[in-house]
């Protein structure tokens, strides 16, 4: 790299009104480059393909200031992208070329889009003059796109890129997050353009408010502190917003007990007293009940999502709603809410801190006193528990040794499925930006990926990607990826040679016809992690995990740990699909 | 129940397929659709009429008003407003007592006559949804052969105010 090009990546003052536009032409994919850069991209997840020749030609050039991880699946660049933003609150980056890179691509875009993560995505596309002439690789990248990113654009001339990064960035960032696509024909990335950019980006009509309306929160506040049975229904909008001491101190100043969403883990301390843990299909006895019976549900940032409400006209028939969302057609959606106030969770929170009345405050654990009881009777009655074995390895056994060795502080991310589940009740989140988890999509083969981004941006921290043995085979060419970068990232598979929770379901409600989710033949991971280079380790019985999975926290590098549990273990509570949150079977 | 949808955007392409996709995604039906610039060359409205379950277009519209490039998001329905559409009917009707009276239905609806052959006549209708319609009904009989329509505009009654 030449000096003088280091010299001209040094980053420029801007202020709001800056509009800068160079003289000098300067081929497009340099202009992304100089655009990403003014936004703070330090890192991108990506894979090279015809289409996007240029821009790896120009990347090269920026690779002391711009690290680009080289995935070995377009998915996988996409998933990685979404751990580092997930576990940084930075947008992530991926890059990939057109037609199959596209697509491979799509299903990371959809899953970043269901749980609202602040993705730009950078595609190549077929040359201008041939879109649309079925070229080789070519695909219609904003049409497969549009119904699952928040926006997405195809750049048609190369003056226009500059703009275009800093909106995509601006729009996947503010408002309700979500992931924006820039589709960039080859000859585009090629040809020479000015400059042109501005510090501030042109977006009319797109204005996300962050304050809610003071007199809806006035209402509100009221409302909190005059119910008898009231409950904090909070989710991944506390997480998004960096609201999750507001929100602490809220439910601290109303003694409101606290139940989080799956997606909502760590926006609550999981520890704390007010915490019920999580809610819905496979929530606490205690949090389902407690929702169930409220008088006055308070939501921050959730949508009302069927998993956590189960059938709907059977959902909190008492309960009056304040909903609380940065998206307003979020509001009402699923469950007709009596109070709706279009914010962030960061900032109505603390504004209805702040209308709190002292002597309402000082009040609260006295009038609650009967409520407590009474989730504390539920509590007692119906507590989070399994079957011990010292014969085979209970998976929920599993995770409270992954809590008790890792002190409940590492980052985990997961798949979809029993596991994730088993994640949610027995690890508890002590903080935001600590769960990555596939919420909305409930995509198998995230997890692995999403942890490989975490660790990437989180270098000193503990990473775990705890996944099944079906979900970490969708996205297992990944460990190339990890040990070609020295990643410490430590993979628990939780094996139990089943696509676990679609056999759950095939016994609960198919007579235990267990048709296609037995697999008979499963790699032996720990060979295929020392075939890619990392360190393979096993436990097949109680007395072996917590040395296997000590030696593995404890040896650097890329390790993966096959850890052979329970094979038809249950995930209980559950919420039979269509039932009423307080029709729980208990197990 | 039919709904009118009158929809803002910001430039002239790329929210169309958006908006049809969000709507049709949700399994709604589109009666009619237009789409111009507006007096300012950069911000084109959108007029959809669709049927379905009220509070379901009413979601649907707020989705719609969330997208970044939409400016405004309008259900119209049951609000005071103007709707006119336009159709081009191409009719049989030979020389004699059977022109005669699509000429008669033309006038009474205030139709013009834009083409003519020995064969048939093409009339310019327009009105509401309710008048192009009837209109249409009552020529049917005489044998349409080709129409063409607009698709419904609409814009709030002055009523109303803006």
């Amino acid at each position: 790299m030449s000096a003088i090009l280091e010299k001209d990546l040094e980053p420029r003052a801007a202020s709001d009104t800056e509009k800068e536009s160079t003289p000098e032409l300067m081929r497009g994919a340099r202009i992304l480059c100089e655009a990403m850069a003014r936004e703070g991209v330090d890192t991108i997840f990506g894979y090279p393909g015809g289409a996007v020749l240029h821009i790896y030609d120009e990347l090269w050039r920026w690779r002391n200031k711009i690290k680009h991880v080289l995935c070995r699946h377009e998915q996988g660049a996409v998933h990685m992208a979404e751990g580092y933003a997930k576990t940084t609150g930075r947008p992530g980056v991926a890059l990939v070329t057109s037609g199959p890179g596209v697509t491979n691509a799509v299903t990371g875009i959809a899953n970043a889009f269901m749980d609202s993560t602040p993705l730009v995505v950078i595609s190549g596309q077929v040359p201008r003059k041939v879109i649309g002439s079925d070229a080789f690789q070519e695909v219609d990248a904003v049409g497969i796109t549009r119904p699952c990113t928040k926006y997405n654009y195809l750049v048609r001339d190369a003056k226009d890129l500059a703009s275009v990064v800093k909106e995509a960035f601006y729009i996947a960032t503010s408002g309700r997050p979500g992931p924006v696509l820039i589709d960039i024909p080859k000859d585009v990335s090629g040809e020479m353009a000015p400059f042109d950019y501005a510090s501030k980006p042109r977006v009319p009509g797109y204005e996300p408010g962050l304050r809610g309306d003071p007199e809806q929160i006035r209402l509100a506040v009221q409302k909190m502190y005059e119910a008898s049975r009231p409950i904090l229904y909070v989710g991944g909008g506390v997480i998004h917003a960096n609201g999750a001491e507001e929100l602490l101190a809220l439910a601290e100043r109303l003694s409101i007990p606290v139940t989080p969403t799956l997606m909502g883990l760590g926006a609550f301390p999981s520890g704390h007293p007010l915490c019920l843990g999580m809610l819905g299909m496979h929530g606490t006895y205690w949090a389902n009940m407690a929702i169930s019976e409220s008088d006055l549900i308070v939501a921050i940032g959730v949508r009302f999502d069927d998993r956590v409400t189960g059938a709907l006209d059977k959902f909190a028939p008492g309960a009056r709603v304040i909903h609380v969302d940065i998206d307003p057609s979020s509001i009402g959606k699923n469950r007709r809410a009596d109070i709706g106030i279009v914010g962030d969770a960061r900032s109505v929170a603390s504004q209805m801190n702040e209308a709190v009345p002292p002597a309402a405050a000082e009040s609260s654990a006295a009038r609650l006193s009967a409520w407590w009881d009474q989730i504390n009777e539920w509590k007692h009655y119906a507590p989070l528990t399994y079957k011990k074995s010292d014969r085979v390895i209970m998976p929920q056994y599993l995770i409270e040794e992954l809590y008790r060795l890792t002190r409940g502080d590492a980052i985990v991310t997961t798949d979809v499925g029993q596991h994730q589940m088993w994640l949610a009740q027995y690890y508890p989140m002590n903080g935001p930006r600590q769960m990555v988890t596939s919420g909305g999509l409930g995509t198998m083969g995230f997890g692995f990926p999403a942890a490989l981004g975490a660790q990437l941006a989180f270098p000193d921290r503990q990473v775990i990607a705890f996944v099944g043995d079906g979900g970490f085979q969708m996205t297992a060419q990944e460990l190339a990826t990890a040990v070609q970068y020295k990643s410490n990232v430590k993979i628990v598979v939780m094996n139990n040679n089943y696509l676990g929770m679609v056999r759950q379901w095939q016994e609960i409600f198919y007579d235990g016809t267990y048709s296609h989710v037995n697999m008979e033949w499963i790699p032996d991971f720990v060979k295929l992690a020392e075939a890619y280079g990392a360190v393979g380790l096993r436990a097949t019985r109680p007395d072996q995990l917590t040395s296997v999975l000590e030696r593995g926290m404890a040896t650097p590098g890329t390790v993966v740990m096959d850890i052979l549990v329970s094979e038809e273990e249950n995930v209980f509570p559950m919420v039979p699909a269509g039932a009423g949150l307080k029709e729980m079977v208990l197990g | 129940m039919r709904h009118t949808l009158s929809f803002l955007v910001d430039g002239t392409t790329g929210e169309l397929p958006r908006i049809v996709g969000l709507l049709s995604a949700r399994g709604f039906g589109i009666e009619s659709l237009t789409m111009a610039p507006t007096h300012d060359a950069d911000v084109s409205r959108i007029t959809i009429v669709t049927t379905g379950p009220a509070d379901a277009i009413e979601k649907a519209a707020a989705l719609v008003g969330k997208q970044v490039r939409v400016l405004d998001a309008v259900n119209m329905t049951g609000k005071p407003l103007i709707e006119r559409e336009l159709a081009l009917i191409d009719v049989k009707a030979v020389a004699g007592p059977a022109r005669q009276e699509v000429l008669n239905l033309a006038s009474t609806f205030g139709a013009e006559v834009v083409d003519v052959s020995e064969e048939g006549i093409i009339l310019q209708a327009s009105g509401d949804w309710n008048q192009v319609n009837s209109l249409i009904e009552l020529l049917k009989p005489m044998s349409i052969r080709n129409v063409a329509r607009t698709g419904t505009v609409a814009i709030s009654s002055l009523a109303q105010g803006s």
